[in-house]
């Protein structure tokens, strides 16, 4: 009520176009990273958020204000002590970009596709410098446009004393289709939240 | 979802059609012939937005990377493969 009010004034007084404003309106509803980001953050520090999206997948991230989407089902593949997933699509590039945003060039490339379905371990090594323990089992999804997968990636160490929106900005769009996992608390310092976040909160 | 109406259960061993039998063409050609293990039973799964209509039920199936590729490793392999695509072994 309030801003609708405040709204209405700034477009009255001329400070603010109806332009501007849908610009803006969209630049915060449309999916980015950021979104995966919170939600990563959300089931780091909440475990029965984390249990709710693993099972019922993308209706879980309304609880966050994040509009779910509509591309198929959301699978949550949480990365362990003893498994780690890594995501990709051979057919084309299937990703839940209604949710998290548009994937990075890399993932449509098919020197990328074709060779991590069939030797993960040294893709992620050479493309992405991750190198998996031998002991510790490497999962790869084949996405379709039925399926659609997120990688929950593991809460990094040292990161006990941080809050939910500190973690999320240690989660990368890499770590959320499992070619890196490596999210120091170190690296904090050097990320923000992205344009659009920054402008909701303006 | 429906699960009880599938025709396969968790934990069956599949093997994947190598003919195209029709429908859903959207199985990768690695995966043809190849045999696996159901891990997860989807329902059909509503997704307007990629296609009219449904496709037959969704399930997903592990595979061993080493077998499909005939290479050595332990990795695994999962894929999303609709019913009709699916013989019991």
């Amino acid at each position: 009520m309030v801003l609708r009010a405040v709204t209405a004034a700034l477009i009255a007084k001329g400070s603010l176009s109806g332009a501007e404003l849908r610009a803006r309106q969209e630049a915060v509803a449309r999916p980015s990273v950021w979104n995966g980001a919170r939600i990563v953050a959300r089931a780091w520090v909440d475990p029965d958020f984390r249990q709710r999206l693993l099972t019922i997948g993308r209706e879980a991230v309304r609880e966050l204000g994040i509009p779910p989407g509509r591309l198929g089902k959301l699978g949550v593949l949480e990365n362990t002590e003893a498994v780690h997933h890594v995501v990709v699509c051979t057919l084309c590039s299937c990703y839940p970009y209604d949710l998290l945003g548009d994937t990075p060039w890399w993932y449509k490339q098919e020197s990328y596709r074709m060779r991590v379905v069939a030797d993960p371990r040294g893709t992620l090594t050479e493309m992405f410098g991750l190198t998996i323990a031998p002991e510790r089992e490497v999962r790869v999804y084949d996405s379709t446009s039925d399926m659609r997968y997120m990688v929950l990636p593991q809460r990094p160490p040292g990161t006990e004393g941080l809050s939910e929106e500190e973690l999320a900005k240690l989660v990368t769009q890499e770590s959320l289709i499992g070619v890196a996992e490596d999210l120091p608390p170190s690296r904090l310092h050097t990320r923000r939240a992205p344009e659009a976040v920054r402008l909701a909160v303006l | 979802m429906e699960a009880t109406t599938h025709r396969f259960k968790v934990g069956e061993t599949v093997r994947v059609r190598e003919e195209h039998p029709g429908g859903n063409p959207r199985t990768p050609w690695y995966i043809r012939g190849k045999t696996g293990v159901v891990v997860k039973l989807h329902g059909v799964i509503d997704n307007p937005i990629d296609h009219r209509g449904h496709y037959p039920f969704l399930y997903t199936v592990m595979f061993e990377i080493g077998q499909v590729f005939d290479r050595p490793g332990n990795e695994k392999l999962c894929l999303d493969v609709h019913e009709e695509w699916l013989m019991p072994v």
